[in-house]
């Protein structure tokens, strides 16, 4: 037991999170409660949370918007760059603008949406939908435009018709690409959700979060951003098992 | 066994030019890679070329199978004119060309995949070549976990299975350590006899073209051109006698080299002057 904890693997983690979460208590109890919040009370604000079903009930209004919105995005998203990438006249002519889209800062859409869809959940759906979509088929198209050219010439030698080109070549070489897009689409579905929540109407985890700055509970804004962390991190771990299952065949590194 | 060559040629060049241009500006340069290019390769014939690099040897296989469409001229295959990839003719690439996501079985199976072939069917014709070149125990391997040599046998296998009668080889053993490229030559030519296929066979080693060849076409450094074309008569099969002894063997070896060596001491004359 004693041997265990004394390994480094074990043992680092261990004195690091001790001095982390000491260290926050302390400064926490030294700060004015009103600005900052110690683990303790944290903890306190967690159960209180919990037990009202308040951060139950925001969490399943975040993940519905926030799940729905990403997995439209990834139906729509990922058939759409196969096309933009594989039909090259279709994706040169949506490409300046998927690009001017994909570096916008995303915030200034915000307005926008209002105007079209309300601030209700149509409109964070819209939101999540919209970037994470983007994302996802501006990746996909590169994976499939960088598809390896010795490749295409055997499945061409072999008289691959076009849907057979992009079922055996193009797309299974645009994997990494995809998964990289589906990433970078998750991410950006977090942020679509929670400024959707936060500026359009306060609901959800982001709401829970704006609440508690007005309510001057900072305890509170960190019960939700530590839901949030979580669902991100479920969202990631799920990813990394998707790539694994669909590159299985490069085997055990 | 090479009586039974018809009258129309497997394969037939007529006049091939080709010119590639650089870049997309107007003013591009261009280079010439082939420069009328005239050829006819028989049926069951074993046709090595041989050529310095950049002649235009890649180039010409390509136009053979169709991957590219001369600026002039015409290729015609058992007796009509081709202008897309066909059935009668399959490509063993220089770096293998295996999909590196699909098993061996899988990449084998490719072509007549792509062609519909019944499932059951394709998989039995797909096992036969396998075991054909030896690698029933990897069936179920990826390309990564295989040698070079057999990713190329896979290579090989996958040209097989399409039944075509022509084989076109771009420096198929180019990649390959010695040992093992002496053992595919020596197999190469036991499958090739076996199944009466037409091969177009590029390489760079002169051992290599002499010993494979029924004639070694000999290109001269760019603009491509046939420099000459040189029978190989040597009595087949040639892997149960002292063939790189044999005295037609040396000569035809001693005359190619004297040829390549003075394209490349003009090449150089050129380069320095
Ligand atoms: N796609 C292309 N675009 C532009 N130029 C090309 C292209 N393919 C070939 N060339 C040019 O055509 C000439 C012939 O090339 P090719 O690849 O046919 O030569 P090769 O005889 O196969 O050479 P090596 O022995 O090195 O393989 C070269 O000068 C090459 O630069
Ligand atoms: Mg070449």
């Amino acid at each position: 037991m004693i041997d265990k904890l004394i390994r480094p693997s074990v043992f680092l983690p261990l004195v690091s999170l001790v001095v982390v979460f000491g260290g926050w208590e302390i400064v926490g109890r030294s700060i004015n409660p009103l600005l900052f919040a110690p683990p303790s009370e944290v903890l306190r604000q967690f159960g209180e949370l919990l037990q009202t079903g308040e951060l139950q009930d925001a969490a399943m209004v975040t993940v519905r918007a926030l799940f729905l919105g990403y997995f439209l995005a990834v139906v729509v998203g990922i058939p759409f760059g196969i096309l933009m990438g594989a039909w090259t006249r279709f994706g040169d002519i949506l490409q300046p603008y998927l690009y001017a889209i994909f570096a916008t800062p995303r915030v200034v859409l915000v307005p926008l949406i209002v105007v079209w869809f309300g601030i209700g959940f149509e409109a964070r759906l819209f939101l999540v939908f919209f970037w994470s979509m983007i994302a996802i088929s501006v990746n996909t198209a590169q994976g499939v435009r960088h598809a390896r050219p010795d490749l295409v010439e055997v499945a061409r030698s072999f008289q691959a018709t076009r849907l057979q080109m992009a079922r055996h070549v193009l797309i299974p070489g645009a994997i990494p690409f995809v998964v990289s897009g589906l990433r970078i689409g998750a991410e950006r579905a977090i942020v679509g959700v929670i400024i959707g929540e936060m500026f359009l109407q306060i609901v959800g985890l982001g709401g829970v979060i704006t609440k508690g700055s007005q309510e001057l509970l900072p305890a509170k804004m960190l019960c939700a951003v530590a839901v949030i962390a979580v669902l991100g991190t479920i969202i990631v771990t799920a990813l990394d098992t998707v790539e694994k299952r669909f590159q299985d065949w490069k085997g055990a590194p | 066994m090479k009586d039974t060559v018809l009258d129309i040629p497997a394969i037939e060049l007529k006049g091939i030019r080709k010119t590639f241009t650089l870049s997309e500006d107007r003013d591009a340069k261009t280079v010439l890679a082939l420069d009328g290019v005239d050829l006819k390769i028989r049926q069951g014939e074993f046709l090595t070329i041989i050529g310095p690099s950049g002649c235009g040897k890649t180039t010409l296989l390509r136009i053979i199978a169709s991957l590219i469409l001369p600026d002039e001229g015409e290729v015609i295959v058992e007796g009509e004119p081709v202008r897309e990839p066909g059935i009668k003719r399959a490509m063993v690439f220089q770096t293998f060309g295996l999909f590196p996501w699909k098993s061996v079985i899988d990449n084998v199976i490719f072509p007549l995949m792509v062609r519909k072939f019944d499932a059951a069917e394709a998989r039995e014709i797909a096992m036969k070549h396998i075991r054909q070149v030896g690698l029933d125990k990897f069936v179920d391997a990826y390309p990564h976990q295989l040698s070079g040599g057999m990713q190329q046998r896979v290579g090989l296998a996958r040209a097989l299975s399409t039944g075509a009668d022509i084989l076109l080889m771009d420096e198929p053993f180019g990649a390959i350590d010695a040992q093992t490229r002496e053992l595919m030559q020596e197999e190469l030519m036991k499958i090739c006899q076996q199944e009466q296929k037409t091969v177009v066979f590029i390489t760079h080693d002169l051992d290599e073209a002499v010993l494979l060849a029924d004639r070694v076409l000999l290109m001269s450094r760019g603009p491509g051109r046939v420099r000459e074309v040189i029978d190989v008569d040597l009595p087949r099969p040639r892997f149960d006698y002292d063939v790189r002894g044999h005295e037609t063997f040396v000569k035809v070896r001693a005359h190619l080299w004297h040829e390549l060596r003075n394209d490349l001491v003009e090449q150089r004359a050129e380069e320095t002057s």
